[in-house]
């Protein structure tokens, strides 16, 4: 009875590619982002009103926009996203005025997969800060404020060996100083890199290419990570307890029965994310902390300890790959997610209160 | 299907629909408010929030340095093996490659070294939660690198630059009790007393268990003539560490200071005169006398029980005895005959007289140099009378007690047979010397070890002057080894300032005699710090 219910609330079809979808803070508004049939990028923002969405804005880019996040918007005055495209480059556009970026950076050699902010819109302390994750194997986190170079790079010395990176994820920004950033590659590894240390803090390899990272919330003391993978795989690391060598305590979870494509917490409560599948599947999980999240092995060395994953509700969308997703920060419940099935959807998740 | 369940099913849906309603009619309220929200931050200055923001901003992350690609790490490869992980220092030179001159141009050799280095402190920074603890625990550190630069100072001797380092640590970390001890042991040497003394305060204030600081304090005190509060630091030293010598040594130091012995009635001391000035007349017996017996008469009444009994032991061992040391004092004596001495005291100078008298003459002896401890020798010597008195039938076929044989023991091996010899020697000042100088010098480290406490040396500079300098021996050898010895030059620092004339007079001779160079003399004199 209790059961969460998703319900579609709006769909649009869209003669375009969509690649991602972020809600513009403090409005009903969104912006989708993709790529035209001719080659360009398309960015385009949408209101929901009564029922239906409504196209408020559009502007078309010269490369195909990847990605796009809020995360490092300065305030909730300014509407600056941040953009990375098929060529490498990073951008911000501020949605008032997008005819040119306030920024723009060549950022990567090749395609920028996956992006990041943090320290914007009251969420993380510390500066604001993008991450980007591309093609060519590089890491970089740049600050908005420094043209030019990032401020910091994570990639391969070795340049055969440089690996795909597929997704990026800010965390552990609780203080103006700490900062981890959590990247995932095409070959399984997962790489928490200490912006603060900079250094490499903890890595771990899943076997499966890891698809997205998110953590719970990024202005906490890192409390868990979701990373999805290829194959169905979903991985929840504790990242509470650090072991000196058997790192974060962590658990698996088979899904979807395709490659899960995104993980989304709720920004309302951290313990419930959705999981997006290739098969065009949603899935809704619960997380469940154990009585004692920090155990001690046989050495009386302090380790993590998993609690269990509870499945709360499954449904089918789409026909092809959900591949953008994002929970309204305003309103409960309330979601949009773009498919390669050229399709925006408004979603309704009921009961999310009760769970 | 079962129709319960159906209802059941019903009575879901309808209720989902329900709350599906709700939920899309809050949405909607949700809409025109967010809406009005939205049309508020528009109207709102934008670039207001946007300075006030910007001024609370920490720094571009790592902009005090040229940016650069920070740190790079290896991929792992496609098997999933995680052994290698990422590249370290060492790797990074082959990081760009020699073709890649944009690279090179930007690769800066500075901050690469800057990067090793930091490399230590950044891995060990991460569980400081903020920028403040990571400097509290710089700053100790870095008091702790100005200790060991002012200890280094110390031992050269540069006590202003040690003072100087002290007080920087001082500065970077007030709860180190090390520093300002330290401090207080450079101003000592400095005589600067006072400030000494405060400094002692102040490591006392951190560390109340701090014997040291005690010590060092106390010593300050004394030299300022504050002799109850440095007997007080002494006490609460031995409270602390009953076992210590060096304090137990100071107190009674103190105590003498404090209640200056009054001169012993009745007791002749000792005469001091060259050979020349010296009677020609042979030596004449005297009547003694016994007076202030009353100390005796207690431990007479104390012992009376056991004189028999100890008497009958101390004969039969002497007896022992005797037979063996008669051939060792005979030439010992005839020695003795031939090197002038100072010392008309000594009970084996008058190996004529009569057993009974040699005992006596020993309590007067012991009298004389017995103002450390009176009451200890004030028994021995009782006995002794005793021994003298009532036992006479004995005496006439036995020797001086063994504690004042002439016997002169074997070169010492260890430090711990040097010690007991040292301080069977004690009351023969001859015997220490004919002792004293068969050790050879190159022995010296290994023989006092830990132990050339306040005792040991100042023995050694009497022995250097009354018997080297007129016997004219070389010193320099000696005095040359005794500073390779531990601990030298911290006893050096509590000798009295009669040990300290006594050592410039030893110097004086050392110039006059001319055997070695001036320039050795004075660095030898230097560390002396006469």
């Amino acid at each position: 009875m209790d059961k969460p219910q998703i319900i579609l609330h709006v769909q649009k079809p869209i003669n375009y590619t969509l690649y991602d979808t972020r809600w513009i803070p403090s409005s009903a508004k969104f912006v989708v982002v993709g790529s035209y049939a001719r080659g360009t990028g398309a960015i385009q923002i949408y209101e929901v009103s009564r029922g239906e969405i409504v196209l408020v804005h559009e502007v078309e880019k010269a490369k195909p926009i990847k990605c796009g996040t809020f995360g490092a918007t300065a305030n909730v005055h300014l509407k600056h996203l941040a953009t990375g495209d098929f060529d490498g480059m990073m951008r911000i556009w501020d949605m008032e005025a997008t005819e040119a970026p306030v920024y723009s950076v060549n950022a990567h050699k090749e395609i920028i997969n996956c992006i990041d902010g943090v320290g914007g819109l009251g969420i993380g302390e510390g500066a604001p800060e993008i991450v980007t994750g591309s093609r060519d194997g590089a890491v970089k986190v740049w600050d908005p404020r420094q043209k030019v170079d990032p401020v910091a790079t994570m990639e391969s010395g070795d340049v055969e060996c440089r690996r795909d990176c597929w997704t990026v994820a800010f965390g552990h920004a609780y203080n103006a100083h700490d900062r981890c950033v959590c990247a995932g590659y095409d070959n399984g590894d997962i790489k928490l890199f200490d912006l603060r240390n900079m250094s490499l803090r903890w890595e771990t390899n899943v076997k499966n290419g890891v698809c997205n990272i998110e953590f719970d919330r990024k202005d906490i003391s890192m409390n868990k990570i979701v990373a999805t993978c290829l194959e169905s795989k979903i991985h929840i690391y504790d990242m509470r307890t650090q072991h000196p060598t058997k790192g974060f305590a962590s658990l698996t979870e088979k899904a979807h029965k395709s490659t899960v494509w995104l993980a989304r917490h709720l920004p309302q409560n951290r313990d419930v994310f959705m999981t997006l599948g290739g098969s065009g599947s949603l899935n809704l999980w619960k997380y469940s902390y154990p009585p004692h999240r920090c155990q001690q092995d046989s050495e009386g060395v302090d380790m993590g300890k998993m609690g269990t994953l509870t499945l709360h509700q499954n449904v089918t969308l789409s026909t092809q790959p959900i591949c953008g997703f994002d929970w309204s920060p305003d309103k409960l419940g309330l979601a949009v997610c773009v498919a390669f099935d050229q399709t925006i959807r408004v979603l309704i998740v009921t009961k999310l209160n009760m769970l | 299907m079962d129709p319960q369940r159906m209802a059941e099913l019903q009575l879901q849906m309808r209720v989902n629909q329900s709350e599906l309603e709700q939920y899309v009619h809050e949405l909607n309220n949700w809409e025109d408010d967010i809406k009005q929200k939205e049309v508020q931050l528009k109207k709102c200055d934008r670039s207001q929030g946007d300075v006030a923001k910007e001024t609370s901003l920490p720094p571009i992350r790592n902009s005090l340095e040229k940016k650069k690609k920070r740190k790079k790490k290896k991929q792992v490869s496609s098997n999933g093996d995680t052994s290698e992980v990422k590249t370290n220092e060492a790797q990074k030179p082959r990081r760009i490659r020699s073709s890649d001159y944009k690279s090179w141009d930007k690769f800066d050799v500075e901050k690469a070294c800057l990067e090793i280095d930091d490399g230590e402190t950044k891995s060990s920074s991460s569980e400081y939660e903020t920028d403040e603890e990571w400097e509290a625990e710089r700053k100790i550190k870095q008091a702790e690198f100005l200790k060991d630069q002012g200890n280094q100072y110390f031992k050269d001797g540069k006590y202003d630059e040690a003072i100087e380092c002290y007080t920087q640590g001082i500065e970077c970390d007030p709860t180190n009790a090390l520093l300002p001890a330290n401090r207080a042991m450079a101003l000592l040497k400095q005589d600067k007393f006072a400030a000494a003394e405060l400094d002692c305060t102040q490591a006392i204030a951190l560390d109340s268990g701090y014997t040291k600081a005690y010590f060092r304090r106390a010593t300050a005190r004394e030299r300022l003539s504050k002799l109850m509060e440095a007997k007080q630091d002494i006490s609460t030293i031995l409270s602390i560490d009953p076992a210590n010598k060096q304090a137990a040594k100071e107190m009674a130091k103190i105590e003498k200071l404090l209640n200056p012995p009054k001169e012993p009635v009745g007791i002749v001391g000792p005469v001091d005169k060259s050979p020349s000035q010296r009677s020609k007349k042979p030596l004449r017996r005297m009547q003694i006398e016994e007076i202030g017996l009353d100390k005796e008469e207690e431990v007479k009444r104390l012992h009376r029980k056991n004189v028999e009994t100890v008497l009958a032991k101390q004969s039969e061992v002497k007896k022992q005895v005797t037979a063996r040391d008669e051939a060792t004092f005979d030439a010992f004596v005839k020695q003795k005959k031939d090197t002038p001495c100072n010392s008309v005291g000594s009970g084996s100078v008058h190996s004529s007289v009569t057993p009974k008298e040699t005992a006596l003459e020993n309590i007067d002896d012991i009298r004389q140099n017995g103002s450390e401890s009176p009451r200890e020798l004030g028994q021995e010597a009782g006995v002794l009378n005793l021994k003298a008195k009532s036992s006479s039938e004995h005496c006439t076929d036995k020797e001086p007690s063994p504690r004042t044989s002439p016997r002169l023991p074997p070169v010492p091996t260890s430090s711990f047979q040097f010690q007991t010899d040292w301080k069977a020697l004690r009351n023969s000042p001859e015997m220490c010397f004919q002792y004293f100088k068969n050790i050879e010098c190159r022995h010296y480290p290994k023989l006092f070890g830990q132990a050339l406490d306040a005792d040991i040396l100042p023995r050694i500079l009497s022995i250097l002057e009354e018997f080297y300098i007129p016997n004219n021996l070389d010193m320099y050898a000696v005095l040359e080894s005794l500073t390779r010895v531990k601990r030298f030059s911290m006893t050096l620092m509590f000798m009295s300032a009669k040990e300290k004339q006594c050592l410039q007079q030893i110097f004086k001779h050392l110039r006059t005699a001319g055997l070695q160079s001036e320039s050795d003399i004075a660095s030898l004199a230097k560390t002396y710090q006469v």
